[in-house]
């Protein structure tokens, strides 16, 4: 199933509730996390999961706030994301492992957080019980 | 090709098929899966069980008593740490004293950082056995401490099933079928024997083995599941299961994973992923405690997306933050005992199919007071050991079930159990199992090592058996 503008929208909202835009980079859309997951859906991975998550998300926002989930601020974003987690608890923990699985396979972001990678065919480390 | 990334690659190697999971704690315990099974994606560590994981009734009043004790392993115990080459101390509180083949690995900065706290709360941290080379053996190189051990190991120092006993079995004209999946083991009912197995290959195509004798070695999911498909007009609710107990008594480990972030840089994905430090303490009962049994904890660090996922739940700036201070983070592995119960199983899910339209396996879980009350104890001291250590904050992460056992539990008694001390089913006299599944109880530490032992055992039996035709 191929989600709409909209859908990916709020995807892409959600998302960086997840991972949240901060002085360090922009979170989550630094590494186009809402249609690349986007494309998993469109593949059949997890699909009615995440249509029935984004139901439930949509239909919070509206609830609560009258509005979309993509025109939310970042504070209700992060206060539907508890109730979407109440609710729809294996679209929460399928949604956020996606997220954070994204962002935290791209070398630039392991620069960021200070893991250096693979360095088994450079020798590991040898300073491994050293202070570091 | 190098790898990009830890777990890209370990989701190679890890079990990826569906399983359902229910009950009040439903677990998702770690499977491997390829040539060389769970020891591709194991972190390695390979502890004895105690004198008493083997007589938890008689000396605690709780699970059961297995039908054989630590005695009868103990000559197992040092075959598999002598092939597997483990290196390590047994430490202060080990079931005997005892010897490694391998010297123990130097603590890496984490561990020294762990130990610190430990240390100044009175325990007795040590560097654990670990089936990971501390230097050359048998071919296989020293640990260069890259950290990838849950990759399957990119240099080759960590002991696997396929590098150990499948290329010197292959030698001996062994042939090994991957990516075969069995999913029936056929049965003569004249004979009341196993006759040999079907498997689909990838392309689901049908394939038939005829053997005289079959073993199991699926672990403690996917073994119960396949008795259950191998149901026969003898056994219709499932092969070797006159009993009615296959895939009953699913045991698991609480654990919980706590996190010190300091100041200072602990870089703990340089080193070992797991046990590069290990206390045993809090392992036996204690009249004190309000609760039978104990626990371990061990140094466990890992790469990046492991670490977010055993973070638990947060999201949004505490997440993020969790993230950034992967380089300054240490973590205990708070690893209690879980107690065997009736009703937690492994049984076929109604609805669920595999790609292939075989049933898939349900997991029904819900933890005992006792192990909620053990396993909180663990986190509890782990936490304690952490700011011991001087960790300016200190997270809870995820609370979870540590390895799968216990589904066609061992005994004497065929109306209570499904296989005899040896692995042999009780139903079907060439049918074996050899893994976790037939464990009475599960110990507080990890079960890898007497999962082999047995195995060892079972193989010896076997081969004595086979000799005086007491198999045919």
């Amino acid at each position: 199933m191929v989600l709409s503008h909209e859908e990916i929208a709020a995807l892409a909202a959600l998302a960086n509730a997840i991972i949240p835009a901060d002085e360090r980079d922009e979170g989550a859309a630094s590494v186009h996390a809402a249609p690349r997951i986007a494309e998993k859906i469109a593949a059949g991975v997890n699909t009615d999961l995440y249509i029935h998550g984004l139901l439930t998300a949509q239909t919070v926002a509206w609830n609560s706030y009258g509005r979309t989930v993509a025109d939310l601020a970042p504070g209700e974003l992060y206060e539907l994301l508890a109730q979407v987690k109440e609710k729809c608890f294996a679209f929460f923990k399928q949604f956020r492992m996606d997220v954070y699985a994204l962002y935290l396979s791209d070398p630039t972001v392991w620069q960021r957080i200070g893991f250096p990678g693979t360095t088994t065919a450079a020798g590991g480390y040898p300073d491994f019980d050293q202070p570091q | 090709m190098p790898l990009s990334n830890s777990e890209a690659n370990s989701a190679k190697i890890l079990w990826t098929e569906p399983r359902v999971y229910y009950g009040r704690h439903g677990i998702v315990p770690k499977t491997g899966t390829g040539v060389g099974g769970g020891t591709l994606t194991w972190l390695g560590v390979m502890p004895r069980f105690h004198q008493t994981d083997f007589q938890t009734y008689s000396t605690d009043g709780v699970g059961r008593d297995w039908p054989i004790t630590y005695s009868d392993l103990r000559p197992y115990y040092q075959q598999v740490e002598r092939e597997f080459g483990v290196a390590g101390e047994c430490g202060p509180f080990a079931p005997e004293p005892y010897d490694l083949p391998l010297p123990p690995h130097r603590f890496n900065w984490h561990a020294q950082v762990l130990a610190r706290g430990a240390t100044k709360l009175g325990a007795h941290p040590f560097a654990p056995p670990i089936a990971i080379n501390s230097r050359e053996y048998r071919g296989r190189p020293a640990c260069v401490y890259c950290g990838w051990c849950g990759s399957g190991c990119p240099s080759g120092a960590k002991a696997t099933a396929s590098a150990v006993y499948l290329e010197e079995a292959e030698k001996l004209n062994a042939r090994v079928i991957s990516e075969a999946f069995v999913h029936r083991i056929n049965y003569d009912t004249c004979r009341g024997r196993a006759t040999g197995v079907d498997y689909l290959d990838t392309e689901h195509h049908e394939h038939r083995i005829d053997a005289r004798l079959v073993l199991i070695a699926a672990h403690a999911v996917e073994t119960p599941r396949l008795l259950l498909l191998s149901a026969n007009a003898d056994f219709p609710d499932g092969l070797a299961n006159s009993s009615g107990l296959v895939g009953r008594r699913l045991m698991s480990h609480p654990t919980w994973q706590v996190f010190g972030t300091f100041n200072e840089r602990i870089n703990a994905f340089k080193g070992i992923q797991m046990g590069q430090v290990m206390v045993q303490d809090y392992y036996l009962s204690n009249a004190r405690n309000d609760y039978a049994r104990g626990f371990i904890l061990t140094g466990y660090m890992m790469t990046p997306i492991t670490y977010a996922t055993l973070s638990g739940m947060s999201y949004g700036a505490e997440f993020k933050n969790f993230l950034y201070d992967y380089p300054h983070t240490a973590a205990w592995w708070a690893h209690a005992e879980g107690l065997p119960d009736e009703n937690n199983s492994v049984t076929l899910d109604p609805e669920r199919k595999d790609s292939r339209g075989l049933p898939a396996a349900r997991l029904t879980y819900e933890w005992s007071d006792n192990d909620l009350k053990v396993s909180e104890a663990a986190r509890v001291k782990a936490a304690e050991m952490m700011e011991a250590s001087g960790a300016s904050r200190v997270r809870t992460g995820l609370a979870y079930g540590a390895h799968a056992m216990g589904t066609c539990c061992m005994g004497s008694d065929p109306h209570t159990s499904i296989v005899n001390s040896y692995g042999q089913t009780h139903d079907v006299p060439n049918l074996f199992i050899c893994d976790t599944s037939i464990f009475v109880t599960g110990a507080g530490v990890n079960p890898t090592l007497t999962a082999m032992a047995l195995t060892s055992r079972a193989v010896e039996f076997i081969v004595e058996s086979e000799r005086k035709g007491e198999l045919e």
